[in-house]
């Protein structure tokens, strides 16, 4: 058995779901993971700020999310359609539509080490083009905006639209983000693109698997002498890994092992352990 | 849940199923980093893994169908394998050399920085000194049109090896009718190196059917309806591969016909064309390096040291030297030096200098300075293309027509016969020249000079100087047969031709008619040579001759007719409807097979007659002396067995005599 399709696993149980779903890496915060679920019904819930009776304006649509103090969301009491998408989202990732390729990226942008991030705003609308803006430490705003495929009139319509709003909101973006699960190679990433005063190459982040990863999905994956405990379907390559280690670790002199089908395959034999990478991380 | 910032080079280049489109291939780009792609060679863990460095050479020769080299391009890929499935290796370092770079930068080396287990890293490499690449092969193609209406004729001696470098050749084939035709293949190494896989692909048109290959047949070679490829395994250097292939081809319309590509590749296993030399590479993996320092039993402050260098990768490694010093450092303790004798650790292996006193209250403290570099294995290949632009097919076709004025001429008389013969170009080849050979039956006679002949194309008359006049017998009697040949536009050595491709050739002569008889038959059969040259713009005097016989096309003969006039005349009275009135009917009749012109009829009749009418024009005389007049008539034309009506009435005149036997007479002129 094998963890590549919802509808191939044996194994529907609750149990047995929740057990996967509770090692998504990183977790689900409270706070982030009703948004996540707002998103997944399209229903967003009114927002406490503003006035009675007044209009929201189009800024409130970008809520502060990740702020909630790190306390983790409860995912014992998911009906089974929630934790069938949670699995074909990020355990099979067999989903790749907008919905599910802007939620990997949140979830891959809380470990980046390329990113020290103040603030994470994310876009309760419901037909939206800029789905993050990010603060960072060094006051950067990045604007990101996620795509299932990137095509070159999608491309160019919203960087229009995002001048368009920059202009609106008085707002200076110093990036412009656009992720994508696949991209079309048209895409001119060379010519800059001007909001405002400002000149911006856009970046293209393409969602990334590697080939011949050294683990698979259903292993388990073991940092030094178990220091952490990560479940392989987590992680796309060994740069992913290797960068939610380093976030997550003490840094240092770093040994990962693997065991194969921990996920998928019980076993009375003891385990076999195989080395994976080791190497030295300097915090 | 890994992203990754692409760039522009990378969206466009990248393989995988992130990207939608074809990805463009890019050449000179420095350092791509992949995973490997290669089937690993040994395992993460047991066994001893390498750092492969594969320098492979893509190169395209293109040659002219005349052998000459026509462009060389092509790039070099160097590729560092980490074969490792565990262990990284970082500080990589490479240097290399060659005249292929532009910028020398690389000799003072390039660092690669850190491969992770089961990655590599290409750099990719232009070619850019082409020009002082040597050929590797040399390739000949020979074409023969197997048609045995061509015929090859050669006016000179010259070198036939300058012939097929020097001159390109025109290759024909003969419209509208099935050709078949032989191509000679020849490759030669002509490298020091062995060639291996190699394969010979020669493409055809559409045009062609029937391909074969001359000799054994071998389940290695592939015949498809556009190309034949024969494979060889090795080329030892100056071995030469030959094969004969037919096609045939059917030239439906006048069009050129590419001859078709050739296309030779083969690998060089363990060498490089250019002369891209990796000189070194290092870099770190996994090892341990300490000293041991062991207080001496019974000497205080006395320690026996050594230094222990463990390799703790899975790599062979390379100890090059050791160097420890004080930690003042400036004695030296230890120095080793393994460059005349390289100490090599497989995977676990440690190595221990030999033992070194020192002598400290504390616990000693040195400095030390280990070189060590992960070992390297470096593996060469180039693939080499060899194309040959194939060249074009001339479709050849002349029309001969013939022509002679008259018809018929009379019998054992002398006359002029006017004749005309014209070669008419149908193909896509000009024709150089041609001989006409024209066979004059006994009773005639051709002319003897060359300015009895006229000479005219489409631009009109012809002065043309290259002509040849040979009569054979070279007599004036008529009694025996002569044959007259013309050599035109090929007796002088230079490049111009006669008939131009769309243009014709008219050459008018009168032959003189001696005694010809009208019981023979006569015919005159012209034979036309067209002379092709064999190279195009070349002043080399080799031809492909067609000949073409106007007793095949269309028969050119004269009728002598033995013409002689006959002519009848007859006169008949008929009373009018008064007994004083006549009607005198003449009728003209040409009984001969030839047409009469302006013949003249005239009458008599008695002055006791007066002219009523006649049916055509007359001319009518004063009465003469014998109490006559004439009455003339005049017919323009007689057609051959024509028969014309005269009638006039006439009346007595009132008084006189009738004299009816006078009315009788005639006579005509």
């Amino acid at each position: 058995m094998n963890l590549q399709f919802y509808e191939t696993i044996q194994d529907k149980s609750k149990k047995y779901l929740t057990y996967l779903i509770d090692q998504i890496l990183p977790k689900f915060t409270i706070g982030e993971f009703k948004y996540f679920l707002e998103d997944l019904t399209n229903n967003p819930t009114k927002t406490s700020k503003g006035t009675k009776g007044q209009k929201a304006k189009s800024t409130e649509e970008f809520i502060k999310i990740g702020d909630d103090g790190g306390k983790f969301a409860e995912l014992s009491k998911l009906d089974e359609s929630q934790r069938k998408i949670l699995f074909q989202i990020f355990i099979s990732r067999e989903v790749n539509d907008k919905m599910a390729v802007k939620w990997r990226f949140y979830q891959y942008i809380k470990y980046h080490l390329g990113l020290n991030i103040k603030t994470v705003k994310v876009n309760r609308a419901s037909k939206h083009f800029i789905d993050f803006i990010i603060e960072t430490d060094e006051k950067e705003i990045i604007i990101v905006s996620c795509h299932d495929i990137l095509e070159l009139n999608t491309f160019k319509e919203v960087l229009n639209q995002t001048a368009e709003f920059a202009k609106k909101q008085n707002l200076t973006p110093n990036r412009i983000i656009f992720s994508a699960c696949k991209s079309f190679r048209n895409i001119p990433l060379e010519e800059s693109f001007k909001i405002g005063n400002t000149e911006i190459t856009p970046e293209l982040w393409i969602e990334w698997i590697e080939e011949n990863l050294p683990y698979d999905r259903e292993d388990l994956l073991i940092v030094n002498n178990s220091e952490l405990k990560l479940a392989g379907f987590n992680f796309t390559s060994t740069e992913d890994l290797l960068n939610y280690i380093y976030h997550s670790s003490n840094g240092g002199q770093i040994s990962i092992f693997k065991q194969s089908d921990f996920f998928t395959e019980a076993s009375d034999n003891e385990a076999e352990i195989e080395l994976v990478w080791k190497g030295i991380m300097i915090k | 849940m890994g992203f990754k910032k692409v760039n522009q080079d990378e969206l466009k280049t990248n393989g995988g199923p992130s990207f939608l489109g074809m990805p463009i291939r890019e050449v000179g780009k420095i350092v791509q980093t992949k995973k490997r792609e290669k089937k690993i060679d040994s395992s993460s863990l047991g066994s001893i893994s390498e750092i492969l460095i594969l320098n492979e050479e893509f190169l395209e020769y293109q040659f002219h169908d005349n052998g000459k080299r026509k462009a060389l391009a092509g790039y070099g890929n160097i590729v560092v394998f980490n074969n490792s499935l565990k262990d990284r290796i970082w500080d990589t370092f490479l240097k290399f050399t060659g005249t292929q770079f532009d910028n020398q930068d690389s000799e003072k080396g390039m660092h690669l920085g850190i491969f992770e287990p089961n990655s590599n890293k290409i750099l990719k490499y232009e070619i850019v000194n082409s020009e002082i690449l040597p050929d590797l092969v040399t390739v000949n193609e020979s074409i023969e049109n197997l048609n045995q209406d061509i015929k090859n004729v050669k006016n000179s001696d010259f070198d036939e090896e300058n012939t097929i470098n020097d001159n390109q050749i025109n290759h024909m084939l003969l419209l509208g009718i099935e050709n078949k035709v032989k191509f000679s293949i020849s490759v030669e190494n002509v490298s020091s190196t062995i060639l291996e896989n190699v394969k010979l692909k020669k493409q055809f048109s559409n045009n062609f059917y029937d391909l074969d290959f001359k000799g054994s047949l071998s389940k290695d070679i592939e015949i498809t309806s556009n190309y034949i490829e024969y494979p060889v395994k090795n080329l030892n250097p100056g071995e030469k591969v030959e094969i004969i292939l037919l096609a045939n081809i059917f030239p439906k319309k006048k069009e050129n016909i590419k001859t078709g590509r050739i296309e030779v590749s083969f690998n060089l296993k363990n060498q490089t064309i250019s002369e891209v030399e990796i000189n070194h590479f290092s870099a770190y993996s996994h090892a341990m390096h300490a000293i041991r320092k062991i207080e001496k039993e019974f000497a205080p402050n006395q320690w026996d040291c050594s230094l222990v260098f463990g390799n703790h990768s899975d790599f062979k490694m390379k100890l090059n030297s050791i160097l420890i010093l004080d930690k003042t450092k400036k004695n030296k303790l230890l120095e080793l030096d393994f460059s005349d004798k390289v100490v090599m650790m497989a995977p676990g292996e440690s190595y221990k200098t030999e033992h070194f006193d020192y002598q400290d209250e504390g616990e000693p403290t040195f400095s030390r300075k280990v070189d060590y570099s992960v070992d390297y294995k470096v593996e060469k290949n180039s693939m080499i293309t060899v194309q040959v632009e194939d060249n074009m097919f001339k479709v050849a076709n002349a029309i001969i027509k013939k022509k002679i004025a008259e018809r018929e001429i009379k019998s054992f008389e002398e006359s002029k016969v006017n004749t005309e013969f014209i070669v008419n170009n149908r193909g896509t080849m000009p024709i150089k020249g041609i001989v006409a050979k024209e066979r004059i039956p006994a009773d005639f006679l051709p002319p003897r000079e060359v300015s009895n002949f006229k000479f005219l194309n489409s631009s009109g008359e012809l002065k043309l100087e290259d002509i040849y006049l040979r009569i054979s017998p070279d007599d004036d009697d008529p009694t025996h047969e002569h044959v007259l040949e013309l050599n035109v536009n090929l007796e002088t050595n230079h490049g111009s031709t006669l008939i131009g491709v769309d243009d014709f050739l008219e050459v008018k002569y009168a032959l003189t008619a001696v005694t010809p008889n009208y019981e023979k038959d006569y015919d005159f059969p012209l034979e036309i040579q067209s002379y092709y040259s064999k190279f195009l713009e070349s002043e080399l005097e080799e031809y492909y001759v067609i000949t073409n016989n106007i007793v095949d096309m269309e028969k050119s003969s004269l009728k002598i007719t033995h013409k002689r006039r006959k002519l009848m005349i007859g006169k008949e009275i008929f009373p009018g409807r008064n007994s004083n009135e006549f009607a005198i009917y003449i009728t003209a009749k040409n009984g001969s097979n030839i047409k009469l012109s302006d013949v003249s009829v005239t009458d008599t009749f008695p002055d006791s007659f007066e002219l009523v009418s006649s049916n055509i024009d007359h001319k009518l005389s004063k009465v003469d002396k014998s109490g006559e007049r004439k009455i003339s008539f005049s017919l323009d034309i007689l057609q051959p067995y024509q028969e014309r009506e005269i009638m006039y009435y006439l009346k007595n005149i009132a008084g006189k005599e009738i004299r009816f036997s006078e009315l009788e007479s005639f006579f005509i002129g």
